[in-house]
């Protein structure tokens, strides 16, 4: 029981990570206002010149510009997976803050949850051929004396 | 379950977390080398003087488009730099035009004409849009384009005389760079 439930545990965590990589994929308008949505993707794009913040971040001149830019194109009704593609386009995919999201580098993300999943595989088969040994060893009740 | 069996599985998890690093690391590349091999984006809109202005007017000459601000430091000790390479460079086919990014067109032009680089050209970028289509980090930064309208090389910081003779002047002189 105690196999079957980490392999449950694995086979859940897999799937809801699957499940989040599709939605961030997806990066759909949903009915977010035009403003949460440019803050949104602003707070996913890294700011170039400064340590670790993002564009909603940060107070350069180039993180202002840029803003604009993701304000103006959000008016333009572009997804936020096209925002994203236009800012990778120019500044690499490095511009972005949590990159991983395309489905070649999904398996990146995906990658340490495989030897989980087949750990816990291991440990089920191991349990149940140790389980049938044990019940051809076990002595055969003769229904008393 | 059997060695061989353990031993495929092993191979398939290393292999499949070496194939995806390989992969996300190929597709990361350096940000400051995106633009670089690139078509240039174009470069149209109103001068700081209220002009209208369109790079496209030079296609066929090399181009150094440089993003700078009055604002900027480092800028009022380039522009003299580039004047003078306009001036020298000019008659063999370099053109530069300029992105005011982030600044007030009055003062753009007015530092322009104090250190004599009034007869460079600069688009009006007040909100930095332009120069975010180029991909700027800051400024000053300079984009040198070729006659077919790529991007060639990519300087952030001031230019400099040393980065004129190795980039803008072998350009000019190449099959490509003849006027």
């Amino acid at each position: 029981v105690t196999a079957r439930r980490g392999v449950g545990t694995s086979v859940l965590i897999v799937l809801l990570l699957a499940g989040a990589l599709a939605l961030v994929t997806a990066g759909g308008h949903g009915s977010r206002s035009p403003q949460a949505r440019a803050r949104a993707v602003e707070a996913q794009l890294r700011c170039p010149v400064c340590a670790g913040q993002s564009v909603a971040e940060s107070r350069t001149e180039t993180a202002a510009a840029m803003r604009a830019q993701v304000q103006a194109l959000v008016g333009e009704n572009h997804t936020d997976g096209q925002i994203r593609d236009w800012f990778s386009a120019r500044y690499g995919r490095s511009i972005l803050l949590r990159p991983a999201t395309r489905g070649s580098e999904a398996m990146l993300w995906m990658a340490p949850f495989i030897p989980a999943a087949v750990g816990g595989w291991i440990l089920l088969r191991r349990r149940r051929g140790a389980a049938a040994r044990t019940a051809a060893d076990a002595p055969v009740f003769d229904g008393g004396q | 379950m059997s060695s061989r069996t353990r031993l495929t599985v092993g191979v398939l998890a290393v292999s499949l977390t070496a194939g995806g690093t390989a992969l996300a690391m190929g597709s990361t590349g350096s940000a400051a080398d995106a633009a670089v091999g690139s078509v240039a984006p174009t470069l149209r809109g109103t001068d700081i003087r209220g002009a209208p202005i369109d790079a496209a007017r030079w296609r066929g000459q090399v181009l150094l488009v440089n993003v700078w601000a009055s604002w900027c430091a480092p800028c009022r000790e380039e522009l003299p730099v580039l004047a003078a390479a306009a001036h020298r460079l000019g008659p063999q086919g370099l053109r530069i035009v300029g992105i005011d990014f982030r600044d007030r067109d009055s003062s753009a032009a007015d530092l322009l004409r104090v250190l004599g680089a009034g007869d460079i050209p600069s688009l009006s970028d007040p909100d930095g849009r332009v120069g975010v289509d180029w991909g700027v980090f800051g400024v000053p930064e300079s984009f040198l384009v070729d006659r077919a309208g790529v991007v060639r090389a990519r300087r952030l910081g001031p230019v400099d005389p040393e980065w004129l003779r190795a980039q803008v002047e072998p350009l000019l002189a190449s099959a490509g760079g003849r006027p």
